[in-house]
């Protein structure tokens, strides 16, 4: 069990980045010039050269410092909305069109109409806010219109207070699927976060570095970039993953 | 304290759903310190009912009593000990409600529940929780809705005796609603049939029941007797 365990876990996505990396190797030699597709090997030297830049770290830290901040008054906003359409039927229906409106917008009208409105500075927190607003206030609507509603009359009956119940049944109810939603919406306000910064130039951020190496045709920093930007998205999607897992287990005692 | 209860009294009361009228001027009373059985066909109102007493339903002209409730499934918050959800219906802070709970399922026998949760416990170990949560909480009225419905025969009856083990300590006047006649034997000191009519549920069968719990069994007269006039009326609506 143990061992079979083991290679659905650990051996078999090692065998997908292999893979990967392997065809990536090919196609790069077969076309042979490093400007179109450098190698991995290219991308990797280019990415650790980014690594003793301190520009680099700066970079980041802006990047994820927009990303979080967006996200975070998303996610607050997406609750209380989702809150108040729980309470009452009438805001919920009269905030569903505003969420299907803006969740079906293009992205790129959203980021075109931000960049006419807003400075450089300040779009991309606004392009990534609009964009994941409605998804995390679908995602926080749904879990919370999902908790047992059998649960809920049990807690009438019982006279549970309001707080209590939020504390012992909706919260620990609504978590798995809010911090699966968390997860993928996190990383993807990475890649927003940056599609914004290339297109308003945002001063000392990733998309703007990505978007010099790409007028500079240097493919291998962009792919370092694009490497650096993975790994983030990555990591912000694997912490809350972990939280997911921490809070589960203590909401079973385990 | 027990003395001081007073009889709960249903009067007049009017439920619809839509254009569907379940109640309309229905009256019934609930004997202080006994337990009523409601028996009746699907659809009689009686869940409906039931939902009015705990004030699951507003209902013009009823006050609802503070009800505890035993429902037909469990019920129990999955994320939480069987120890805290005892304790979540309490008042208090939380070391003296978790302390009364402790007592409680010490008391029921239900120690070794404590720190499992529901996922964990069995089909009727996860009832008994549910009877222990009922009785402890403090109500003036408790309702079950065939809390023993679905659950093998020989389950069925060790729960109706550990309930009514446990309720003759207490004696809170009950009203419970189940669709077996042997059980409303077994239990009852008050036997109801609502049927449901063109205008609105209606009583058709209402009697005491006094032979002593211990000595309700099949082949005493008295209990097949009953079951006789019950099976009758009940085929018969």
């Amino acid at each position: 069990m143990e061992k079979k365990r083991l290679i659905y876990n650990i051996l078999a996505p090692v065998v997908g980045c292999v893979v990967f990396i392997a065809l990536w190797f090919i196609v790069s030699a077969a076309i042979g010039k490093s400007i179109i597709l450098p190698s991995p090997a290219d991308a990797l030297s280019g990415f650790f050269v980014l690594l003793g830049e301190g520009q680099f770290y700066l970079a980041i830290g802006r990047t994820l410092g927009r990303t979080l901040l967006s996200f975070v008054i998303a996610f607050a906003l997406g609750c209380f909305f989702a809150f108040l359409s729980v309470k009452s039927e009438f805001f919920k229906k009269a905030f569903s069109p505003v969420a299907v409106i803006v969740r079906v917008l293009p992205t790129i009208s959203i980021i075109l109409l931000v960049l006419i409105w807003f400075r450089s500075a300040t779009a991309p927190y606004v392009i990534t806010f609009i964009v994941i607003f409605p998804m995390l206030y679908t995602t926080i609507l749904n879990a919370a219109e999902n908790v047992d509603s059998k649960l809920v009359e049990m807690c009438q009956a019982y006279h549970v207070s309001k707080g209590r119940q939020l504390f012992c049944l909706y919260i620990p109810g609504m978590t798995p699927a809010v911090l699966t939603g968390m997860s993928i919406t996190l990383s993807f306000s990475v890649k927003l976060t940056i599609a914004a910064e290339v297109l308003a130039s945002t001063q000392g951020s990733m998309g703007r570095y990505m978007s010099q190496s790409s007028a500079y045709i240097d493919t291998p920093t962009l792919l370092a970039w694009t490497l650096a930007a993975i790994l983030l998205g990555f990591i912000l999607e694997g912490l809350v993953l972990l939280v997911k897992k921490l809070l589960l287990r203590r909401y079973h005692g385990r | 304290m027990e003395g001081e209860r007073m009889d709960i009294v249903v009067k007049n009361i009017s439920v619809s759903f839509g254009k569907i009228g379940v109640f309309r001027d229905f009256s019934i009373a609930f004997p202080q310190n006994k337990i009523t059985c409601i028996l009746g066909p699907s659809g009689s109102g009686k869940t409906t009912l039931l939902k009015v007493l705990g004030g699951l339903i507003p209902t013009e002209g009823f006050s609802a009593p503070r009800c505890s409730f035993i429902f037909q499934d469990h019920r129990l918050l999955p994320h939480m000990s069987a120890l805290d959800n005892l304790a979540v219906v309490l008042e208090g802070d939380k070391a003296s409600r978790r302390e009364k709970a402790r007592k409680m399922l010490a008391d029921m026998e239900l120690s070794e529940a404590e720190k499992l949760y529901p996922s964990e416990l069995s089909g009727g170990m996860a009832q008994r929780v549910a009877i222990a949560r009922g009785l402890l909480f403090d109500a003036e009225l408790m309702l079950m809705d065939e809390p023993f419905k679905g659950l093998d025969l020989a389950l069925q009856e060790r729960l109706i005796k550990y309930f009514i083990k446990y309720w003759e300590e207490k004696r809170l006047t009950t009203v419970f609603v189940t669709h077996s006649i042997l059980e409303a034997i077994l239990v009852a000191d008050k036997i109801v049939v609502i049927d449901k009519r063109e205008e609105g549920a209606k009583v058709v069968f209402d009697k005491e029941f006094d032979l002593p719990r211990s000595q309700r069994a099949l082949g005493v007269p008295e209990v097949d007797e009953l079951r006789k006039q019950l099976h009758d009326i009940l085929v018969s609506l």
